[in-house]
């Protein structure tokens, strides 16, 4: 550790990490990239950096050049982690600057403020585009335009369900279970109708755009680093989405008697 | 005309991943990245699938998750993006959503009293529920393989192996 660490307040620096990280683990990054990161920057900064994290909680401690403990503490959140690449993209590019060029630490803590308040995507395309995913999805499952227009409308609904619930904090499984049922009762209700066309495509993508893709993935990506429990912590929720689907799914083809 | 028709697939596969892209608010500049190896994973799964090649379904999206690990981290490695970024978007439309549906009516129609077709709903929901596991698990793999056990992601000067060790 040539450079002077007394330079850089390891207060201020230990909770910028902390605040990085956090934000982080809650965007969907798989605990080896949140190590890296923080590992990164507490290096560029001139301190030697240790961290436990849980998916839902994060501590380090900073130690400076002559070992001695320069910074603890914690952060944590009560929320299970969404999904925002462009948050983990960001705080990662800015890692990569940081460990070429030091910027001063108020600057740090704007940049990390912008990164945060960063809006998605507008609500209206996200919703077209996932609908549309939906029905690429019927047709490369086999399904015809028909069918193909009727999961653009179901995943368009559920989805929109999905986004009202997650506004009024409702829990992640109930909201992934009652999405499931109002996909799943639009294409119960064409089928109701009576459409000429088997709609059994139709019912198995309509409820795809709940899939907890991230978790699952990122979850074998920790239990190969050898984070096996934040693997299992991320696997066993990946599967309790996978319950939700399937007991929504299962819910509305009771209730329409649909024989399959 | 077969390839056609593997292209054609391939460009919807290559939309579901751009939907999925927009879901998880991907950058904007990582959309283009996400079509394209969307649509590499889509067609070279589906070519696999062809009746000529015959590759069975969790070798072809076994195979095609290894195209989209691969590709994903040169994409990411070149433009300094996180590979994960495009790779997720990209293997999402070949969750096998259709064998999850199947194991999962079966498994609901277990519950009725046993007759003489028991016996071949049993074997049904345990092929599906199979096939679930091992199309998951191929996904996951065939994404995580060049990551995490072949460590070809640029990760600055810091490599990843060390960030454990002291200093």
């Amino acid at each position: 550790m040539e450079k002077n660490p007394s330079h850089h307040d390891p207060q201020q620096l230990g909770r910028l990490l902390l605040d990085m990280g956090i934000t982080i683990l809650h965007s969907g990054a798989p605990t080896r990239r949140v190590n890296l990161i923080l590992y990164r920057v507490a290096k560029a900064y001139g301190y030697e950096l240790h961290l436990a994290l849980s998916t839902r909680h994060l501590s380090i401690s900073l130690q400076g050049g002559q070992q001695e403990n320069a910074f603890s503490g914690g952060r944590s959140k009560p929320s299970l982690p969404g999904v925002n690449f462009r948050v983990v993209s960001e705080i990662s590019t800015l890692s990569l600057e940081l460990a070429e060029n030091q910027l001063p630490l108020d600057q740090v803590k704007e940049r990390i403020k912008l990164i945060k308040s960063q809006p998605h995507y507008p609500r209206i395309i996200v919703l077209t585009v996932v609908s549309l995913a939906g029905s690429a999805f019927c047709y490369t499952f086999g399904g015809d335009y028909l069918e193909m227009g009727i999961t653009f409308l179901a995943t368009f609904f559920g989805l929109f369900l999905k986004q009202e619930l997650t506004k009024r904090s409702v829990n992640t499984y109930l909201i992934t279970f009652f999405s499931a049922v109002l996909a799943a009762l639009v294409i119960g209700l064409f089928w109701k109708i009576g459409l000429p066309t088997q709609l059994d495509q139709a019912f198995a993508t309509s409820v795809l755009f709940l899939v907890p893709g991230v978790p699952l993935v990122i979850s074998f990506v920790d239990l190969l680093d050898g984070f096996i429990l934040n693997g299992i912590e991320r696997g066993v929720n990946a599967l309790m989405h996978a319950f939700g689907i399937a007991a929504g799914l299962a819910f509305v083809l009771y209730i329409f008697q649909i024989p399959f | 005309m077969e390839l056609l028709e593997v292209f054609y697939k391939g460009f919807w596969c290559s939309c579901a991943a751009l939907g999925f892209g927009i879901l998880f608010n991907a950058p904007k500049r990582s959309l283009w990245m996400i079509l394209l190896v969307g649509f590499l994973g889509g067609s070279v799964k589906f070519g696999l699938m062809l009746p000529e090649v015959g590759g069975r379904i969790v070798f072809s999206t076994f195979v095609a998750a290894l195209v989209i690990g691969f590709s994903g981290v040169f994409l990411g490695n070149w433009k300094k993006l996180i590979p994960m970024i495009i790779t997720i978007p990209s293997v999402i439309p070949m969750v096998p959503g259709a064998f999850a549906y199947k194991a999962m009516l079966g498994l609901i129609t277990l519950t009725h009293l046993p007759d003489e077709n028991y016996g071949q709903i049993v074997n049904r929901t345990i092929y599906n529920g199979t096939m679930t596991l091992f199309v998951l698990l191929a996904i996951t793999l065939g994404v995580t393989i060049p990551l995490v056990l072949l460590k070809l992601e640029f990760v600055g000067k810091v490599r990843v192996g060390s960030a454990w060790k002291k200093g």
